[in-house]
């Protein structure tokens, strides 16, 4: 089973170079059902990373720009006036595919964010009167820019926690990035096709599914996101002040998900405390809310989640 | 008028060496004013083209060939100026150097071409020169004999010259410089005359290398060079006569410059006006202990540029000790305690070290922790 996972990659190589944790992401996002928050300057490849997985996975991939001037109907669809028959037809919306591209979703209005995080979560959209199921497989790749903050949205802490991770993309290795340079100027990029079907990708979402988690693991997830809520309670009294709140019982249920799915990308077939620890940062970056204070000193929340990591016992 | 026809008779009896040659669609004739002539006497050759064939283009390149035998000057070349009726008259000046029958070669090369490649020739800038395509021929030429009279023994200049000389005082002080300027001028041969002035053991000469200006005509070379010189002596001294054996070729007789003989009154400076009073005086330190002074700065420096290198090294080393999570590794001996720590800095860089500890506590495989830890510390 787990040698599909190599083929996958092996296929997705041959337009992506590096970002291993990007693709582990989206590999993670695909097998339980999570979505992904990519956070990172433009050029990293964002766009070629999900085309080239929908086109490895033989499914289907949309991009949307999102914009200050977009409407939710813009990405949901919209009831349109027929003349010839007298009545309104369904036009579907780019959000009726399999992996979309939600581009600088900061940049849209929270109307527009919450349609989409709606969707995201209910995996179902009404036009009009009527309601439309999303097609499984769907994930969602959300990128933010950090670097501009002028006319943006910001996503209110309650939408980022229906991400299951958000990725931090830094920049390729100069190994990386000469390979790329290459590539590009001799346009030498690999064709990429479908080395999987849906269907065994509903296997391999399967055998995630089917990955053992000891219940001392289990419990360890649990205390990681406890002592985000309570940090005193593990010895540690200093970020008391530092964090606002802590992470939400979804985040417990998506560390829960990705770990056994970066346990099954490892090609083990059960969780261990360095499978959490892999997705750990990912999964709860997004969800602790600092208070004033830190913010002053400049904590950030990968900080605070190495304390807590460094001080929950280890099972 | 006698005087007059004989000169004539004379200058036709004189044009004795010609050659004509008829060659690939042109005509050469080479001619000398003379056929008896003395070493270093000028001899006048002219040397005339004339194009024949005048359906194709053609350009000449002539010289005389080098020899030890005689020595030339190119003192003109006419060209009337239509590529296909050429008439070239060369004018050489020659100095035999040698006594015997001497030979004048030539070297004359025939370029041919057409109008349409000389058209194409002057089609470029000055910065696209481009060359004529021509097909060359070297052309043989029989030389030239000369005979050449040796000149009288110890005959130092040919010619008709004079000699004039300059000296700025009799009397200077001992090693005090004395101006002497020499000056010979005339027609013939350039008259430089090595090693006329020699230091003796009661003066030294000081000379520069002679100023030499020469006009050439086609009857002679007209020189004026100045030797300028300076003398200078302890005491006083006598500059003996010197003689410089001339011969006129034109004259064919001999005939002697000279610089008279010259008496110099030298003074005797006075110590006390010197500047170094002692003669060799001993140096101002036994020993020169200065380079030991220069090794030390280099050592010095050699140091110190050691050290800045050394402390940059140990600050590194230091800074590393410092560093809160090496120092937290080192102290931990709990392999679990070492996973929370390298789980919590989030990077992919200890993910090998990450799965040996997890293959340890999860797998009970076994592990090297001092392994692991210089890992990390690398």
């Amino acid at each position: 089973m787990h040698k599909k996972i190599e083929v996958l990659k092996k296929e997705l190589s041959k337009a992506v170079i590096g970002q291993e944790q990007m693709i582990d992401g989206l590999l993670i996002g695909l097998l339980s059902d999570g979505h992904i928050l990519v956070e990172g300057v433009p050029g990293l490849a964002k766009t070629t990373t999900i085309t080239t997985l929908s086109k490895a996975l033989g499914l289907e991939s949309k991009r949307i720009q999102f914009t200050p001037d977009l409407l939710p109907s813009d990405i949901i669809g919209a009831q349109i006036y027929n003349p010839q028959t007298n009545d309104f037809g369904i036009k579907k919306g780019p959000l009726f595919t399999n992996l979309l591209l939600a581009d600088e979703i900061n940049r849209a209005p929270s109307k527009v964010q919450s349609a989409l995080l709606e969707v995201m979560q209910e995996r179902q959209v009404t036009i009009g009167d009527e309601t439309f199921r999303i097609e499984s497989p769907f994930l969602v790749m959300a990128t933010q820019n950090p670097i501009e903050q002028e006319g943006v949205y910001a996503l209110p802490e309650a939408q980022l926690d229906r991400f299951m991770m958000k990725l931090v993309v830094t920049h390729n290795s100069e190994e990386d990035e000469l390979t790329i340079m290459r590539k590009a100027a001799t346009k030498s990029f690999g064709k990429v096709e479908a080395v999987l079907t849906k269907e065994e990708l509903q296997t391999l979402k399967d055998a995630v599914s089917q990955v053992y988690v000891d219940g001392e693991v289990e419990r360890y997830i649990v205390q990681l996101i406890a002592a985000t809520r309570e940090p005193e309670r593990f010895g540690l009294e200093s970020l008391k002040t530092d964090l606002m709140y802590g992470a939400s019982p979804r985040a417990s249920i998506d560390l829960y998900k990705a770990a056994k799915a970066k346990a099954f990308l490892r090609g083990n077939d059960h969780v261990t405390p360095a499978d959490i620890g892999f997705v750990l940062h990912d999964v709860l970056r997004h969800r602790i809310v600092l208070s004033y204070e830190a913010r002053a000193k400049g904590v950030s929340p990968d900080e605070i989640i190495s304390k807590i990591v460094q001080e929950v016992p280890i099972p | 008028m006698k005087n007059s026809l004989g000169k004539k008779i004379a200058t036709v009896l004189i044009f004795f060496s010609i050659v004509l040659l008829y060659g690939e669609g042109f005509t050469s004739n080479a001619m000398l004013n003379k056929k008896n002539a003395y070493i270093k006497e000028p001899v006048l050759l002219t040397f005339d083209i004339n194009q024949t064939d005048h359906s194709k283009v053609m350009i000449f390149d002539f010289t005389l060939k080098e020899s030890d035998a005689y020595e030339f000057h190119r003192l003109d070349a006419k060209e009337v100026d239509s590529y296909q009726k050429a008439k070239i008259h060369y004018t050489y000046l020659i100095y035999p150097l040698k006594s015997g029958v001497i030979d004048i070669g030539f070297q004359l090369i025939q370029k041919v071409t057409t109008k349409e490649n000389v058209t194409y020739s002057f089609s470029g800038d000055r910065d696209n020169v481009k060359n004529i395509t021509t097909t060359d021929t070297p052309i043989g030429l029989e030389p030239l004999q000369l005979t050449v009279k040796p000149l009288p023994e110890g005959t130092q200049l040919v010619g008709d010259f004079t000699l004039t000389h300059q000296i700025k005082t009799l009397e200077a002080h001992a090693y005090e410089p004395i101006p002497f300027n020499v000056e010979i001028k005339g027609e013939g041969y350039p008259p430089i005359v090595e090693n006329i002035f020699v230091s003796k053991d009661d003066y030294t000469i000081f000379q520069e290398a002679p100023v030499a200006n020469a006009i050439r005509t086609a009857e002679n070379t007209y020189n004026t060079v100045i030797y300028s010189l300076a003398l200078n002596a302890k005491k006083s001294f006598t500059l003996d006569e010197i003689e410089i054996n001339s011969f006129n070729p034109t004259t064919q007789k001999s005939y002697i410059l000279t610089i008279p003989k010259q008496e110099f009154k030298i003074n005797p400076v006075a110590d006390s006006a010197l500047v170094d009073k002692v003669d060799s005086p001993a140096p101002l330190k036994a020993t020169d202990w200065s380079w030991a002074g220069t090794l030390l700065g280099y050592i010095v420096v050699f140091f110190s540029g050691f050290l800045t290198a050394k402390s940059v090294q140990w600050h590194q080393k230091e800074k590393l000790r410092s560093d809160p999570f090496i120092e937290k590794i080192t102290r931990t001996n709990d392999p679990k305690k070492l996973l929370s720590l390298l789980i919590a800095e989030d990077s992919k860089k200890f993910a090998s070290a990450i799965e040996k500890l997890e293959a340890h506590l999860y797998s009970k495989k076994p592990l090297d922790l001092r392994a692991i830890k210089k890992e990390l510390h690398a």
